[in-house]
């Protein structure tokens, strides 16, 4: 059998080493590899593209290794693990009051947030957020109609990826 | 094989309108040549009245006229005052109406009732005009369906980039699933502007107004009602929805800051005003499109991307605005119907 995976390992040296060394040892064999320098994610991890091969078993103990290794698994043969959303908060008010909509947006069921980044106005009363989030499987668009009410409740304007 | 008369009643000579006699002065000889197509212009009307000659009009002299004096009905000899576009209908001798009068998004007039007249004197009917194709845009093309006349209106969605044609012929076949693009060169003017330059709205709005490339009161463009409509006009037309303006969830680009475009860009973002016609909603907002993607078109251009079942994504970029750039594609409506009723 064969596993197409990508995956976000952090730009540091020996992390897919780490990864891979364990895989191989369970008998699995590891035939492409290819790496997403250019294409960084919010957070600064690097995707990587990586085929597996060996049996149902070798292969399924191989996954579970790697999210027992508390990696990012984003594709498994192309179906969506795990996927990222940039948006932009902006409203007329006080830094406090953009922060507090942040934390309920946090406090969704099913919605990670993997960076935040807060631009101030001159007058200090027009904040301008740029959230990136991160949602399991397929449950993307249910997490940006939640964010929508939350921004429509404390009167921001919510801008989307399109 | 013979050639075929076609001749227009053209409403409306503002800068579409100048543009159609333009373009068919410049083109006359090349239509008959290419399509068998001899197109004259038989009646002009503007809001002082009109210009009306069987025989076809001198389309330089009536430019000229309307560049002299402001006024239609100062044509020589065929020059006639105090008409409307109803009377012009009755009074001209036409087979095909171009209406191309100021887009009304209140009630869609005088454009609605000049279009009906017309199809009900089985005339074929070009449009510019995004007002009643965006108000009741079902009583249009049954109209057109009940008289058995062709209505065409690609002038009426994106200028000069082919977005009404693209998905009917060249699409044909294929579902349309979705529909995203960029829809005013307005809005995507002053907030490339403000990407580029690191401006603030107010005075990127100026320097449009200043070009020339945003209207006087910008009202219409900058709170997204002209992407509204125009993507009204595509879901009835293309995706098969009956849907009016009052539809659309609208916001516009008034209140994006140089702060939020200068933070968007950090990460390789642009804010577009972006229409869509998706999952049985239709939206104009502003929204976040990568650098480098398709939809990160500068200036005053336009792109739509059709998600299709067969064909998947196809985008299609072009100019939206423009006098000539709008009567190219009210020509090529021209020459679809002249071709079709040669054959």
């Amino acid at each position: 059998m064969r596993l197409k995976l990508l995956i976000e390992l952090p730009d540091t040296p020996g992390q897919l080493v780490n990864i891979l060394q364990p895989l191989s040892s369970f008998g699995a064999n590891v035939s492409t590899i290819i790496h997403e320098h250019d294409n960084r994610t919010a957070d600064g991890k690097i995707p990587v593209h990586f085929t597996l091969d060996g049996s149902k078993e070798i292969l399924e103990k191989g996954v579970e290794f790697i999210r027992g290794q508390d990696v990012d698994i984003v594709e498994i043969d192309g179906i969506l693990q795990k996927e990222t959303q940039t948006f932009l908060l902006l409203g007329n008010i006080p830094t406090a009051d953009i922060m507090q909509t942040v934390h309920k947006i946090d406090e969704l069921e099913d919605v990670k947030i993997s960076s935040v980044d807060l631009n101030i106005g001159n007058n200090l009363q027009e904040s301008v957020c740029k959230i990136v989030i991160e949602t399991s499987e397929n449950n993307r668009l249910e997490a940006i109609n939640f964010i929508q009410d939350i921004a429509d409740n404390d009167n921001l304007v919510l801008i989307k990826e399109i | 094989m013979t050639v075929k008369k076609m001749r227009l009643c053209v409403l409306g000579f503002g800068a579409v309108g100048q543009g159609v006699a333009n373009v068919i002065s410049m083109k006359h000889e090349e239509l008959i040549e290419r399509y068998n197509l001899d197109i004259q212009i038989t009646a002009i009307a503007d809001r002082s009245g009109a210009a009306i000659n069987p025989d076809g009009l001198d389309l330089q002299l009536a430019l000229d006229t309307k560049y002299e004096t402001g006024k239609i009905k100062d044509y020589p000899e065929f020059g006639v005052s105090d008409v409307d576009g109803l009377e012009v209908l009755d009074m001209a001798e036409y087979d095909c109406l171009v209406e191309a009068t100021p887009t009304n998004i209140d009630d869609g007039e005088p454009t609605q009732s000049n279009i009906l007249k017309a199809m009900n004197d089985k005339k074929d009917v070009v449009t510019s005009n995004k007002g009643p194709l965006a108000l009741n845009f079902k009583t249009l093309v049954d109209a057109a369906k009940d008289n058995d006349v062709k209505f065409r209106f690609e002038a009426s969605v994106g200028g000069a980039m082919p977005v009404i044609n693209t998905a009917r012929q060249s699409l044909a076949g294929n579902q349309i699933q979705s529909v995203q693009g960029i829809l005013n060169g307005t809005t995507n003017y002053i907030l490339s502007r403000m990407a580029n330059e690191g401006t603030e709205y107010e005075p990127t709005l100026k320097e449009a107004q200043e070009l020339g490339i945003a209207e006087t009161n910008p009202y219409q463009d900058v709170e997204g009602l002209d992407a509204a409509c125009k993507i009204v006009i595509i879901a009835n037309s293309l995706m098969g929805w009956d849907v009016s303006l009052k539809d659309v969830s609208l916001h516009g680009i008034s209140d994006i800051t140089s702060n939020a475009v200068q933070l968007a860009l950090k990460d390789g973002y642009l804010i577009k005003l972006v229409a869509e016609a998706k999952d049985g909603k239709l939206t104009v907002a502003p929204m976040l499109v990568k650098q480098g993607s398709p939809f990160a078109v500068n200036g005053t251009l336009n792109v739509i991307n059709f998600k299709t079942d067969l064909s998947d994504n196809v985008t299609v970029v072009g100019v939206g605005a423009g006098s000539i750039e709008t009567a190219s594609a009210i020509l090529s409506d021209i020459i679809s119907i002249g071709k079709a009723n040669t054959n």
